[in-house]
């Protein structure tokens, strides 16, 4: 039941994503703004509920102007961002009696915004940045699909075939066997279809890069099941059935895009 | 109206390209239901009124009229052929759920392993030669064989642009040209001082294509780019262009400066590769390698048909991609027999990669349908109704039988344009 619940919600969350894709350009940015807002928002309850006050002026303005960076070309944007960032802050915990523990709060809403803000930016970055609608299509399709092809064979593999747990601290059910599969399956999905869609690129980068990107979703879980378990909460929200909150069902897929646009920067394919 | 020849070569081709890609498939099934301990009831190939059969234990092997592909009958399946007999004990349906998917899964595979193999062995004839051609730069100065230009002054070539541009842009200057041999790994480097040739088709009266022009107003052609030969001739007027004529002789003929299309050549025709898969279009490759990159052109090609597939339906492509039907199919098998065998054996290996991953894709009716039944039940540990699953793969064979005449339209209105 609980499986026919969770793959319900996470075919329809898929599909809202193609319609996104599909219709492209403003929609796409605001399903991601959307999805970062909602997770900001979850990051925000889950640190009050350690009772911890995080500023929201940095944590959304910041987490704003670095996801939306690829409209400003001609700015060193990301570090000017971040500059605003840390002086609006400082100026802001100021006011703050010094019980609340303000630069807490402060240095909580930089890493917020750093995590859910600069690190999915860079899903526009790739979108905007690549030559042609169709080539940038099917590059977000490839990076969002390491994603869900992992966290799918990591789940299915993993809850058949699972023996070896992972890391018992951070999550008991995360088995060696499922990271195999969640590491093979997006290195083969990348290496077969990337140079297809970027002629320039050989297929020896190409599963390079499909293997960094599949530990960096596998790393992108981790991260998330680690600052849940911190806090003592299993799941960061309600809204998704079967998921848990948003941040639950997209943590894996934080950390690919990073990795996938700087890689072909790196050997000059995009 | 443009259509494609029909010569015993081609229907020939067409014919055995049919027959070796499904009986390998049919194969598959055949062999892994034998082991499965599943009742094979016939394995035929072809279809239609049977030419000549034989009774072997349990299964009957028979040749058929059309050679259009092949069957094999499994006991206990409900298919097109015949009606389900009850195998007993031994009948498909009564096998275990492990071997009926291991079954309905052997064909497709086999495919793909007929690929990789087609592949190997066309990665390790390789493609044509490079030609260095009598008469030009290279075999004067004292190539001859079969060689692979690789570098010029140290830079890389690839292809034959890549080194047209390069010699053009030193502007005919003696070059340093790396060779490697195209049948095995000895390279040599050898000085090699460009010619001039004609390739011009403006000049009045006309002088033939690729022709040497051995001099310019009685000087040596300048060293110096094509674009700013005319330039380089000291004077304003008409220049005297003196080539060589097929017959060994000199002549020389009158040209406006504005006229003059020269480029500087070496001689040498760099080979065109494989047409459809160019990564097997290389230098012969020796076995280990070949079966290496003739078995990784099996996945690689199974992303390219998704990727196509895509394209396809995704609005942003802009393509003329279109789905190839068997009239398309058979057009295409008709062109290779004309190339070669390397071309024909090569397009043997893609049309079973796709044949065998359409058959495993979840298609209701095809073999991937059935085996997404078989994996369900295997995952949901429950049976599903068996009237259930009729219906859909019902259904799934009218939607087949749309697609089919859908792309056989395509085929044939895109055979008469």
């Amino acid at each position: 039941m609980r499986l026919a619940v969770r793959t319900a919600s996470g075919l329809a969350l898929l599909a809202i994503f193609l319609l996104a894709l599909w219709l492209g350009g403003a929609w796409l940015d605001g399903l991601v703004a959307l999805l970062v807002a909602v997770g900001l928002w979850e990051f925000r309850q889950l640190w009050r509920q350690a009772g911890v006050w995080i500023d929201p002026w940095v944590l959304y303005g910041l987490s704003a102007a670095w996801l939306f960076r690829y409209a400003y070309p001609e700015v060193p944007q990301a570090s000017v961002m971040l500059l605003g960032g840390v002086l609006l802050g400082l100026l802001l915990a100021l006011r703050q009696s010094a019980r609340n523990r303000p630069f807490q709060g402060f240095a909580l809403a930089l890493a917020g915004a750093a995590w859910l803000g600069y690190c999915p930016g860079f899903l526009l970055l790739l979108y905007h940045r690549a030559g042609g609608r169709s080539q940038a299509v099917e590059l977000l399709l490839l990076t969002v699909g390491v994603a869900v092809v992992g966290d799918t064979l990591a789940y299915l593999v993993g809850s058949r075939l699972g023996r070896h747990p992972m890391v018992p601290s951070i999550s008991p059910r995360k088995t060696w066997e499922g990271a195999v599969a969640a590491l093979l399956a997006p290195t083969l999905l990348l290496g077969l279809l990337l140079p297809l869609v970027l002629p320039r690129l050989g297929s020896g980068d190409a599963f390079a890069i499909g293997f960094a990107a599949a530990l960096a979703a596998v790393v992108g879980d981790l991260v998330e099941s680690q600052l849940k378990r911190g806090l003592g909460v299993k799941d960061a929200g309600r809204l998704l059935p079967g998921h848990g909150g948003v941040l639950d069902r997209v943590d894996s897929l934080i950390f690919v895009g990073p990795v996938v646009y700087s890689l072909l920067g790196v050997v000059h394919a995009l | 109206m443009y259509g494609f020849t029909l010569t015993w070569q081609s229907v020939g081709g067409i014919i055995l390209m049919l027959l070796v890609v499904i009986a390998i498939h049919e194969l598959g099934h055949f062999v892994v239901a034998k082991r499965s301990g599943i009742m094979v009831q016939e394995f035929s190939i072809g279809f239609g009124p049977r030419l000549a059969s034989r009774m072997r234990g349990e299964t009957r092997y028979s040749l058929r009229l059309l050679p259009l592909g092949g069957y094999v009958r499994l006991a206990g399946m409900s298919g097109m052929e015949a009606p389900p007999d009850d195998g007993g004990e031994r009948a498909f349906s009564k096998a275990s759920n492990g071997r009926k998917a291991a079954t309905l899964a052997a064909g497709g595979i086999m495919n793909m392993l007929l690929a990789g193999a087609l592949f190997t062995g066309v990665a390790v004839v390789g493609g044509p030669s490079p030609q260095i051609e009598s008469g030009g730069a290279l075999q004067g100065a004292g190539v001859r064989g079969q060689w692979q230009v690789v570098a010029v002054d140290g830079q890389p070539t690839s292809g034959l642009t890549d080194l047209r541009s390069e010699i053009q842009a030193r502007g005919g200057r003696t070059l340093r040209v790396e060779l490697r041999a195209w049948s095995g790994g000895a390279t040599r480097t050898v000085q090699v001082t460009p010619q001039l040739h004609w390739v011009g088709t403006a000049a009045k009266p006309a002088i033939p294509i690729e022709a040497r022009v051995v001099s310019i107003d009685g000087a040596l052609p300048p060293r110096t780019r094509p674009t700013k030969m005319a330039a380089a001739v000291p004077g304003t007027g008409a220049l005297r262009v003196t080539y060589r004529t097929q017959s060994g002789g000199l002549r020389t003929v009158s040209v406006q400066r504005s006229q003059l299309q020269v480029q500087w050549l070496v001689g040498y025709i760099a080979s065109e590769g494989n047409l459809l898969v160019p990564s097997l279009g290389g230098p012969p490759m020796p076995i280990y390698q070949a079966l290496g990159v003739g078995f990784y052109t099996v996945p690689s090609q199974i992303g390219a048909t998704f990727v196509n597939l895509w394209r396809l339906v995704s609005p942003h492509h802009p393509s003329d991609l279109r789905l190839s039907g068997p009239v398309g199919i058979a057009e295409e098998t008709s062109e290779a027999t004309q190339i070669g065998p390397t071309t024909y054996l090569t397009l043997m290996g893609l049309i079973s990669v796709n044949l065998g991953l359409f058959n495993l894709l979840p298609i209701p009716f095809l073999d991937g349908g059935r085996l997404f039944f078989v994996l369900l039940e295997m995952v949901r540990r429950r049976r599903i109704n068996p009237r259930v699953e009729a219906a859909v793969h019902a259904v799934g064979l009218a939607l087949i039988g749309m697609l089919f005449i859908y792309v056989t339209y395509g085929d044939i209105s895109q055979l008469s344009r």
